[in-house]
């Protein structure tokens, strides 16, 4: 009982600054939004049995990545973008939205309900570090070293896209 | 234990927020705000999917994401960087030109 509550508790936390990303006026609000949204996204995840997962979470996604947009965002110096709540029928928009939402989101439920509930673990380390690398280092070999190149392919691009700057300058 | 419907619809109405946010904002760097939502909603989908049928391929599965995730933001701001430079603003109804 506890759990369901916890998670009722964390997805409607998601829920509520998930739309604060996106009818934040300024982009840092929007920014400070999202780590809040990867915390609660988080604590879904060590309530799904993914402990290791949530901890990731938190250091990278919201430890590195969003603070490097927030670097970027600080940098930059963007202006607010008001266009949201100027624009003509505002409020009619978001009823149809929010309509449209409700009848996909009720298609949603009725089929979800076929589909059979009960998880199918009960082991207490699933999720935990040791099967998680044997699987990473395992079967998902492949899939790591891709992705090692793929990572690799970003910081050769990043470089490449921020040194022709520095190329057009000094000339 | 959660069910597996919960998790699925929170991941359906976080793909929808972030989707509606997606079209109605204008400024770049927000959009991408918007398409990391969508990741993370992903990953809510399979850790949920991974509980229900036992298998920790899900978690390697958002591991990788993760990863991804944080190679395309490295490539995209430094897009955005360089978009700066020229002088216009971020909004992605004028980014309309390749060239410059």
């Amino acid at each position: 009982m506890n759990e369901q509550i916890l998670f009722y508790l964390f997805s409607s936390f998601t829920v509520l600054t998930a739309l604060g990303v996106i009818m934040s006026q300024n982009p840092v609000g929007s920014g400070l939004s999202l780590v809040a949204t990867f915390f609660s996204v988080s604590g879904v995840f060590v309530l799904l049995a993914a402990p290791f997962l949530g901890v990731i979470q938190v250091l990278v996604y919201a430890g590195a990545i969003l603070v490097l947009f927030l670097y970027v965002m600080m940098l930059l110096n963007l202006s607010d973008d008001t266009s949201l709540l100027n624009s003509p029928n505002h409020l009619l928009k978001c009823l149809v939205g929010m309509g449209l939402m409700g009848v996909a989101s009720f298609g949603l439920w009725q089929w979800l309900k076929t589909i059979e509930m009960n998880a199918s673990t009960t082991d207490e380390t699933f999720g935990g570090l040791f099967e998680l690398s044997k699987s990473l280092l395992g079967e998902n070999m492949i899939s790591f070293e891709l992705i090692s190149l793929v990572l690799l392919a970003s910081i050769v691009g990043v470089v490449t896209l921020t040194a022709l700057d520095r190329h057009e300058e000094e000339s | 234990m959660i069910p597996l419907q919960q998790v699925l619809m929170l991941s359906f109405t976080l793909v929808l927020i972030a989707t509606v946010g997606l079209c109605i904002r204008r400024d770049a760097l927000t959009l991408f705000l918007c398409v990391e939502l969508i990741l993370n909603a992903a990953n809510i989908s399979f850790v949920g999917f991974a509980r229900h049928v036992g298998n920790v391929q899900g978690h390697v599965a958002v591991l990788l994401i993760i990863a991804l995730a944080a190679a395309e933001a490295a490539v995209g701001l430094a897009l955005v960087i360089r978009l700066k430079k020229t002088g216009q603003p971020l909004l992605v109804e004028e980014l309309t030109e390749l060239k410059n």
